[in-house]
């Protein structure tokens, strides 16, 4: 196994547990609001390390280029998403959870 | 009357490209979209369908010309560990209270009033905090924004102010 294989599965194996907490926290937390926060933070990170991961194992600059970009557009798509939703739901009057 | 109209047409469409000529907007989309076309490909050519792609991308500029967005790509540059670092910690954070027995949020709403003058910069900062510790934006304002934060909010109302200045710096004042 070469080193680019093992840094690589090493990364791809680091993203994994950001995706079952984002999870987690979507089903733990107890409103939109919060549940947003676990989504959009969570998950941006896990797939960071994944795109990152892949493209050291392949070790063609163009794919690890394109695996950033992919990550990137995700950043940007993820960002808009959980905002608009945010608004959206602050608009049509939904309070947010307190304990 | 035909001629009137088609040669109304062409000056349109002739100074409209030359808007876009102008400056050194389109052989800097053209590096760009080329560039773009490399990744896009996995590196493995394919230039008869990318340069005609490219050219008609590179001409038919959607973007008005003049842009009202001129970066400091130095400090964007220097944005780019710090943005790493800062949604490493974010995501952190947020693993961290899912996996607490009690998920601790303690959310509150605050109104934060704007610094930065009103152009693509507050939809930028007010979409990065989504991705920054315990902050997400509910509301853009004219004068404001609110601010559904989670955990200690002296401390997150500080780095909003930071990322602001830092969003500021990254515009060249047009």
């Amino acid at each position: 196994m070469s080193w680019t294989e093992l840094v690589g599965g090493l990364l791809v194996i680091a993203g994994m547990p950001f995706f079952i907490l984002g999870t987690l926290g979507l089903l733990r937390f107890p409103d939109v609001y919060t549940r947003l926060h676990a989504l959009s933070k969570a998950d941006n990170v896990g797939l960071g390390l994944v795109c990152v991961g892949l493209g050291i194992q392949s070790g063609s600059p163009a794919m690890m280029l394109k695996l950033l970009l992919i990550w990137v557009l995700m950043l940007v798509a993820s960002a808009t998403g959980a905002g608009l939703i945010a608004r959206t739901a602050l608009a049509r009057g939904i309070r947010p959870w307190s304990p | 009357m035909n001629r009137v109209l088609i040669t109304g047409w062409f000056e349109s469409g002739r100074r409209l490209l030359d808007a876009q000529h102008a400056g050194l907007g389109l052989p800097l989309r053209l590096v760009a979209y080329c560039a773009l076309w490399w990744i896009l490909s996995g590196g493995e050519g394919g230039w008869l369908w990318g340069l005609p792609a490219v050219a008609a991308a590179a001409l038919f500029n959607p973007f008005p010309p003049g842009a009202r967005w001129r970066l400091r790509w130095s400090e964007l540059l220097l944005f780019i560990p710090v943005f790493c670092g800062l949604s490493m910690r974010s995501a952190l954070d947020v693993a961290a209270r899912a996996v607490h027995p009690r998920c601790p949020l303690d959310p509150v709403l605050v109104d934060y009033p704007w610094q930065l003058p009103d152009d693509g910069g507050r939809v930028f900062l007010a979409n990065l905090l989504n991705l920054m510790p315990g902050t997400l934006c509910v509301r853009i304002g004219a004068r404001s924004m609110t601010v559904h934060i989670i955990g200690d909010t002296a401390d997150r109302l500080e780095s909003i102010a930071r990322l602001e200045s830092r969003i500021g710096r990254l515009q060249v004042a047009a």
